[in-house]
């Protein structure tokens, strides 16, 4: 790799930027690294950072770091584990949309009470036809006026139950589209968790692979017999030793000593900030 | 009863804080289903929850099975009598053919 700060250029697998009159902290570097303006005036010429990269590419006190998916990305560096990324069928790829049954469940909620309300009406008026009947000596007009009305409320009933047969018909249609819309999206649902246990197991393998690896350089860091429960530098530290790279990794903790040491301990390319 | 379905993780997720807050409420659960209470709470809950996630949640109104007045005594009885059958391989169809037990068919035709 080649660093340029300043005007100063520095080539080698192992650059130390400590000591300097300049202001750039290990953010900086690690962006300059991953191929952006790190800002600060630096530039580092590498190739391409790797998957451990967007786990700790910059080790530091006081860093946080998910233990077994770094370890998983450092394996991955090596190409150890399972080939291949079998993605198997990812389910249904179009969104299905949205059913909106309301506005159909109310219009024929609301159709079913107006036929139960007609209802009610007709037999109030078939009561009072009867009754009207009934009665010796009743006016003709009177009866007359009250068939009138009940043949009126009999239209109206009739009205509503075809309303409320078309509402309901409505409703099923849309209900039945709702339910191919929810099958689609069962379907996308089951994709989603194959996926997501695939990459489990894909990460417990490739954690597996390089699990003694990884505990050995725990133990020669200084860390505990239970490698995952290392303090985030050591682990970051061990992960870099485990891995493979050609980008550096940004060092900013004392532990190895000085960008030489690192470099020899970790084997990838160490900057030293 | 009520039951939500949801089709989602988002909405899988909704349900289950819902499900560890208003455990009371919670009468079955499934994976991503959950059957509720049949009260207004219930309700209110299952509600809120498709409001959360219109297109990814499903509800259904569940109520306790009563076979003796929900199903015909044939039915039943050709329950009973094919779990009691001696060949375990025979399948329904050919159990029922030549009985007074119905046939698939005509049950799928058959509203309850």
């Amino acid at each position: 790799m080649r660093v340029r700060l300043e005007g100063v250029v520095e080539d080698g697998p192992a650059v130390d930027l400590r000591g300097r009159d300049i202001d750039v902290g290990p953010d900086a570097v690690a962006r300059a690294v991953a191929g952006d303006p790190g800002g600060g005036g630096i530039a580092v010429d590498c190739p391409e950072p790797g998957p451990l990269h967007e786990r700790a590419a910059v080790v530091r006190p006081g860093m946080a770091l998910r233990p077994r998916t770094a370890l998983a990305a450092a394996a991955r560096t090596r190409g150890v584990g399972p080939d291949g990324d079998p993605d198997g069928d990812p389910g249904p790829t179009v969104d299905p949309g949205r059913v909106d049954l309301g506005e159909a469940k109310e219009r024929a909620a609301e159709a079913a009470e107006s036929v139960e309300r007609r209802r009610e009406a007709v037999a109030r008026l078939q009561g009072r036809v009867r009754a009207l009947r009934e009665r010796e000596g009743e006016d003709g007009d009177a009866v007359a006026a009250a068939e009138a009305d009940l043949r009126d409320a009999v239209a109206r009933l009739s009205e509503a139950e075809t309303e409320r047969a078309a509402a309901g018909e409505r409703l099923e249609r849309l209900r039945e589209r709702r339910r191919a819309a929810l099958d689609v999206r069962e379907r996308r649902l089951a994709a989603v968790d194959r996926a997501e246990n695939r990459t489990r197991e894909r990460r417990r393998a490739l954690v597996a692979a390089v699990r003694e690896e990884f505990a050995a350089a725990v133990r020669t860091l200084g860390g505990p017999d239970e490698p995952f429960e290392a303090d985030p530098v050591v682990a970051a530290l061990a992960c870099w030793q485990v891995a493979e790279a050609d980008a550096p990794v940004v060092v900013a903790v004392d532990r190895l000593g000085d960008a030489r040491a690192a470099h020899e301990r970790l084997g990838v390319p160490v900057i030293r900030v | 009863m009520l039951l939500v379905v949801t089709y989602s993780r988002p909405a899988r997720t909704s349900l289950r804080n819902v499900r560890r807050n208003h455990a009371e409420q919670v009468v079955r659960s499934f994976g991503r289903a959950t059957l509720f209470e049949p009260t207004e709470l219930g309700a209110f809950l299952a509600l809120r929850l498709r409001e959360k996630h219109p297109e990814a949640v499903q509800l259904l109104r569940a109520t306790p099975f009563n076979e003796f007045r929900a199903v015909p005594e044939r039915v039943r009885e050709a329950a009973s009598a094919y779990e009691a059958r001696d060949a375990r391989s025979t399948p329904y169809a050919k159990f029922a053919a030549g009985t007074d037990h119905p046939g698939p068919g005509e049950m799928a035709d058959a509203e309850l």
